[in-house]
């Protein structure tokens, strides 16, 4: 489904991603870990299209298509959703009308009529109530003023409303408080399908208790190091990256 | 141009009825000239327009307007060219035409050129306490007028406890005619006028325009006034707060891209204790378009208690755009609170990576942050109708500036 074949990525004159491979399958759950720095962002920026992110080497397929022809916003209409590790706020643009905005976007793109102004209240409502966003919060600026866990539980409204066939998720779980962290992993698991692959990208084994992935990477110095099963996420709690380094 | 103050302005206004007011603006305005670049109050103002248009008056040509079925619902006055074409006296029976004599005297060129040559245009005062419901609307369209200037005098007054909203919308083709109108309101106590003006001129239009509003105790002003097209276009407002506990919010929102340029004054003079003002103004420039904001706001000696804001935000979508702001603030009294800001930016351009992640394609996602910046201006307008006439107008714009740029 998603297929990452020696990528190499820079952000100016520095390389960040040194060759980085990784193959997802339909229906897979991968979670990535590293420490601070090593590129976990920018492999997701670079996946969603960020246009400071060159890559200098390498190719990534999606569904059987070369991704790197592509902008940002057909990336997104192809079904690739960016849970943002910061999600940026836009005062004078209500969250209701962002989203939206967004969803018609992607249908037409993807030749597909308008979702009616009601069908589209009916389906925020419900989504937002999944995940515990008070319907009044809808109706506030994008992401302004929001706390920190309101923020991340937006990015899950925004998900569960696109319904994308692969959400690479960057700490989504980081700045939750555990009865959010529950709410915000029932809705990664109701977008856990067949046809659907998860790329989580996390520092803490916690969220792994609730959305259990298929594999575990390590990512380190720009590249992936070492891949395995649930445990490894376990070992590295315990361990560090120490021995990555 | 050097004749047009020697013969050509005698004769026309020798062609216009005779009136008290014309003899006494014309010899004020022979005494003052136009105003030119070395002049502090134009200096960003493109005045060549005016300099080709002045010698030849719009004639009275029986045009038949063109409005759309939206436009006409609640329409009130039509000129086209400056010549009234129809005014619906129906919604208008608690109304009074007022006696042009009563005009007061200005000290801007172009508002005395209008005082001199323009026509009356409406000329109303609206009865005590009467509150006229839904918006009154006047058309300004400008049509096969050919290289011309149009002027045109305009007198509003609400009487004790009247309430108006009143929507200005001015258009026109591509002739290189120049509109010059004058509005004078008078608002007694305790009335209450929201004025809307659209300035939405021809391609190749210079517009001047001037309000002067004079304010008695505890009356509001709640103005608005957008420019999104012509060539050179001023909008003067002047603004007297002459009564205790009056409230004026003096509001623009200027657009300009290639081709375009927006000049926006505004001079609010507190000259009596305890009245508040607050302006909030948004510039968005495109490609090569150019706007001005000059807000100047005076504070009289004994006009303690004063409150008066001023905002001006800036946008630039393009590094060739240009703006300038000029806050001037002449405070002479003690005991008063008065804010001026002004910042120039560019497109947030995480917010604009944000949507494009979303899957919003790059022209939504930049007018999407164009409207959310710009409705900041017209934040005021409450009439539903008046802000959709608003976004469309802003909708268009942004559509021509991704053509035209
Ligand atoms: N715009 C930029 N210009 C230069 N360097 C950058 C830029 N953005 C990121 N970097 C650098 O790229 C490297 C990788 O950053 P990235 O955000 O991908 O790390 P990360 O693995 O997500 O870290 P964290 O766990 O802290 O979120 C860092 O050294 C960072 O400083
Ligand atoms: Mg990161």
């Amino acid at each position: 489904m998603l297929e990452i074949k020696n990528l190499h990525v820079s952000i100016g004159d520095t390389q960040i991603l040194k060759g980085l491979n990784l193959h997802i399958r339909p229906g897979e759950v991968h979670a990535i870990m590293g420490p601070n720095g090593t590129g976990k962002s920018t492999l997701a920026s670079t996946i969603a299209g960020h246009p400071n992110y060159e890559v200098t080497e390498g190719s990534i397929h999606y569904q059987g298509e070369d991704l790197l022809t592509r902008e940002s916003h057909e990336r997104a209409a192809a079904g690739i959703f960016l849970g943002f590790q910061y999600p940026v706020e836009i005062p004078g643009v209500s969250n209701l009308n962002f989203l939206r905005t967004a969803l018609n976007s992607q249908r037409r793109i993807r030749g597909e009529d308008d979702m009616s102004a009601a069908e589209f209240m009916k389906l925020v409502r419900l989504k937002a109530d999944d995940l515990g966003l008070k319907p009044e919060m809808l109706k506030r600026f994008v992401n302004v003023g929001f706390s920190g866990g309101e923020k991340k539980r937006n990015e899950m409204v925004q998900m569960a409303v696109l319904n994308p066939t692969l959400a690479v998720l960057d700490e989504t779980d980081s700045g939750l408080d555990i009865d959010a962290l529950r709410v915000v992993s029932d809705g990664i698991n109701a977008q856990r399908r067949d046809d659907t692959a998860i790329l989580l990208i996390t520092h803490y084994q916690r969220l792994l208790d609730y959305v259990q992935p298929d594999v575990v990477h390590v990512m380190a110095g720009g590249r992936i190091v070492k891949s395995g099963d649930k445990t490894l996420a376990a070992e590295l709690e315990d361990k560090g990256y120490a021995a990555y380094g | 141009m050097d004749n047009y103050f020697d013969t050509v302005i005698n004769d026309q206004i020798a062609s216009l009825p005779s009136d008290p007011a014309r003899v006494g603006a014309l010899t004020a305005l022979k005494k003052l000239g136009f105003p030119t670049k070395r002049d502090e109050n134009w200096r960003y103002m493109d005045l060549s327009g005016v300099k080709q248009a002045a010698p030849y008056l719009a004639r009275n040509t029986v045009i038949t307007p063109e409005l759309s079925s939206s436009d006409a619902e609640g329409i009130n006055a039509i000129f086209i060219n400056g010549y009234g074409f129809d005014i619906n006296k129906n919604a208008l029976k608690d109304v009074a035409l007022a006696s042009s004599t009563n005009i007061h005297s200005e000290d801007n060129a172009f508002a005395l050129a209008s005082q001199a040559l323009g026509h009356d245009g409406v000329c109303l005062k609206i009865t005590k306490d009467t509150e006229l419901k839904g918006p009154m609307h006047l058309h300004h369209q400008c049509k096969d007028a050919g290289e011309c200037a149009i002027h045109l005098r305009h007198q509003i007054t609400l009487n004790k406890g009247a309430s108006l909203t009143l929507v200005e919308h001015f258009s026109g083709d591509e002739d290189a005619y120049w509109d010059n109108q004058l509005m004078q309101i008078t608002l007694e106590d305790g009335a209450t006028l929201k004025h809307v003006r659209l300035i939405v001129e021809g391609a190749n239009a210079t517009h001047t325009s001037k309000c002067a509003i004079r304010l008695a105790d505890n009356s509001t002003y709640e103005g608005f006034t957008l420019i999104c097209g012509g060539k050179a276009v001023r909008s003067t407002s002047h603004i007297q707060m002459l009564g205790t506990g009056a409230h004026a919010d003096i509001d623009g929102l200027s657009l300009a891209y290639s081709g375009q340029m927006a000049d926006s004054f505004v001079q609010v003079e507190h000259l009596v204790p305890g009245a508040t003002s607050d302006q909030i103004h948004r510039n968005v420039l495109a490609g090569r378009g150019k706007a001005a904001f000059q807000g100047r706001i005076i504070v009289a000696r004994d006009a303690q208690k004063t409150n008066a804001d001023q905002s001006c935000k800036s946008l630039l979508l393009d590094r060739s755009a240009e703006v300038n702001t000029k806050p001037e603030l002449e405070i002479f009294a003690d005991d008063v609170k008065c804010s001026h800001g002004a910042t120039v930016g560019e497109l947030d351009e995480k917010a604009l990576y944000y949507m494009l992640a979303r899957g919003i394609d790059p022209v939504t996602a930049k007018a999407l942050l164009v409207e959310a910046f710009a409705s900041g201006a017209f934040a005021r307008v409450e009439a539903e109708s008046v802000r959709s006439a608003i976004s469309e107008s802003l909708q268009n714009w942004l559509n021509a500036e991704t053509k035209y740029g």
